[in-house]
């Protein structure tokens, strides 16, 4: 029997915390694997941005360890991460002269060391990413002259030019529309079969990421409530307890995989 | 705005160098007194080219008996007075490229640094305390040269690095530089430095307090071509460095997040760049005063004409800044002598304050930019 290959990245026993708040995320002990889809679910200020930054490798765990690849996150040069590991922030800056193409163009930047210039076979690895993200229309505009979603796709379109192993968005579809919200969630799923990305996602849209993701982490006040598949997580009575409302299940067509939640009140116990 | 291709780059920053270039070459024809011999006379009497007596009829001081025949002597003193004359302003010219494109350079890196359109090289107060060590040194008389650098220029040097120091200091902890922390700092130590400066100028006597004036309004007066050189090793690391990091500052812009994930050593991009900017603003500050605006306007112009992007804009504006101070360093010996206004004599000097003009020439040029080439 073949041992089981170690997990894409796994964070084992990892707290962090603000000088306000100290020690209030965690612990939290996650594992992605390879070609896994990730959603981090909650509360406002349930910590799930902070999580993200931790994979990001943008602050440090406080107490604990997150391994990449079997490597300390913490230990990686900036270049190795970023080699590695794309993130999309909540809300990238969008007030630049610079092009669609240029923005998405900088994703490039990890990988080329050397050189002022992209190479053709960087201009195809963009051109790809402003196709599937459906921004190869504007990829001439100023990037100051879109709306805010059609931005977030730029943004996403940038890291995925970056030809991440990981992929981690906070709030990727914030302010999209409804077409484009399932649109980006299916690029992401599509990416993670066909490509083997992994992706950890921060979303607020229990029913999206309870169609599309393969693991759900649901956090509250910093404390992991529950983790699994969304079928487990995503139940309303779970959802009710952390977000204090009451759902109603709807199935539609008899299909069990086809569930969606909908919140109907604030419910009179409040959050427990 | 267009993706940046090798040969659009080259176009670009070819134009910039090849007017830069003009500049150089058409520099040592141009002084307080360019009827005296041309730029092409000035360059063949420095390099050794033969000037026969034949091609010297008709140019003005070639005929010192007036006789209507130039004489060997004649013309021997004419290949003379070229070289001095080249030997004055060519200098003059480097030292020019040198202070513009630092500042330039500099007033682009912070502006991209501090994420604030506003800043200037002399944000972090490196002016203020240049300017405080240079008064005091002229208070208090210390006007001897070593190895062509006076004390002086020392006095500003070490005054402008304390300055920045004291700065970094104040605004420990938060080490962000775009934080409003360390730009009050800056603001307050320039004010509380300012302050210093009238205290010392208001117990000088009058021909102190000229000479600090005068010091406060910034020059490019006479040095030689040994003083001229004596910036390189202050500017140089900072040329090298800042263009170097282009492609880093374009990541930079995005935000910390996105350019720390992207493989950006953001703490270190700062302080690398700052270490190097000080430097080479302490350096400008020590030997030519406080020259302002074109560490503002220059990027801002760069910007408008050739976009945002790093990779053109640094490199852009450093050459633009030589240019645009070479161009205002010939406006201020021109001017006096086209208005006919004043003699040297009762002025004490032919040029006007090399400040004074970029200002002049920096604010209408940056307004019709602004008006007509509006993104």
């Amino acid at each position: 029997m073949t041992p089981e290959p170690p997990p894409m990245l796994e964070t084992i026993g990892v707290r962090f915390g603000y000088p306000a708040r100290p020690s209030f995320l965690g612990p939290i002990d996650l594992s992605v694997d390879k070609g896994d889809c990730w959603a981090i679910v909650g509360p406002n200020g349930a910590g799930k941005s902070t999580l993200l930054r931790l994979i990001a490798g943008l602050c440090r765990p406080a107490i604990g360890r997150a391994i990449f690849e079997g490597n300390d996150l913490a230990q990686m040069t900036p270049r190795a991460r970023a080699q590695a590991i794309a993130f999309v922030p909540q809300h990238p800056p969008t007030d630049f002269d610079l092009s669609v193409r240029d923005i998405v163009l900088m994703g490039r930047f990890p990988h080329r060391s050397m050189g002022l210039f992209e190479s053709a076979s960087d201009y195809r690895i963009a051109d790809l990413a402003l196709e599937v993200t459906e921004t190869a229309a504007f990829a001439d505009r100023p990037i100051a002259t879109l709306s805010g979603g059609e931005a977030q796709r730029v943004h996403v379109a940038a890291a995925l030019t970056q030809q991440p192993r990981l992929l981690l968005l906070d709030e990727p579809t914030a302010s999209l529309d409804l077409q484009h919200q399932l649109a980006i969630f299916e690029i992401l799923r599509r990416r993670a079969c066909d490509t083997g990305l992994s992706v950890v996602v921060v979303t607020h849209d229990v029913n999206l990421a309870s169609h599309f993701c393969s693991h759900v982490l649901l956090l509250h006040a910093g404390k992991p409530v529950a983790v699994g598949p969304p079928g487990e997580v995503l139940t309303p009575d779970i959802l009710g307890r952390v977000y204090g409302v009451e759902l109603e299940l709807l199935a539609s067509k008899g299909d069990s995989d086809n569930r969606w939640v909908v919140p109907v009140t604030i419910s009179k116990e409040g959050r427990g | 705005m267009t993706v940046l291709t090798p040969r659009r780059y080259v176009s670009r920053l070819g134009i910039c160098g090849a007017f830069l270039l003009l500049l150089i070459l058409l520099s040592p024809g141009i002084g307080t007194e360019s009827a005296t011999c041309g730029w092409w006379d000035a360059w063949r009497a420095k390099l050794g080219w033969t000037i026969t007596a034949e091609e010297l009829t008709g140019r003005p001081f070639a005929d010192l008996d007036d006789d209507g025949v130039i004489s060997e002597d004649e013309r021997a003193g004419f290949v003379d007075t070229a070289r001095t004359i080249f030997d004055l302003r060519f200098p003059r010219t480097l030292l020019a490229l040198q202070v513009g494109i630092s500042l330039a350079l500099c007033g682009a890196t912070f502006q991209i640094l501090f994420r604030n359109p506003l800043a200037t090289p002399y944000t972090l107060g490196i002016a203020s305390g240049g300017s405080l060590g240079a008064i005091i040194a002229i208070r208090t008389g210390w006007g001897i040269v070593i190895l062509g650098v006076s004390t002086l220029s020392i006095a500003a040097f070490v005054g402008a690095i304390l300055v920045v120091a004291t700065v970094f200091l104040i605004a420990r902890g938060s080490r962000r530089l775009t934080s409003n922390e360390l730009l009050l700092a800056g603001v307050t130590m320039g004010l509380f430095c300012s302050a210093m400066m009238m205290l010392v100028t208001a117990v000088s006597n009058e021909r102190e307090t000229f000479s600090m004036v005068r010091w406060m309004m910034g020059s490019l007066d006479p040095v030689t071509t040994l003083q001229g050189t004596t910036l390189l090793p202050l500017v140089l690391p900072a040329w090298i460095v800042l263009i170097l990091s282009a492609r880093a500052m374009n990541q930079y812009r995005l935000g910390d997040e996105l350019a720390q994930t992207r493989g950006v050593g953001v703490a270190r991009l700062q302080a690398v760049c700052v270490l190097v900017c000080t430097l080479a603003m302490a350096g400008v500050v020590a030997k030519c005063g406080p020259i302002g605006f074109v560490g503002l306007v220059v990027p801002h112009m760069i910007v408008l004409i050739f976009g945002s992007d790093c990779r053109i804009l640094l490199p852009a504006s450093a050459m633009a800044g030589g240019a645009f101070l070479i161009l205002c360093d010939w406006i201020s010996q021109l001017v006096m002598r086209v208005a006919g206004w004043a003699t040297v004599r009762q002025l004490g000097s032919a040029t006007l304050p090399i400040g004074v003009i970029t200002a002049i020439v920096g604010v209408p040029t940056f307004l019709i930019l602004l008006k007509t080439r509006r993104r």
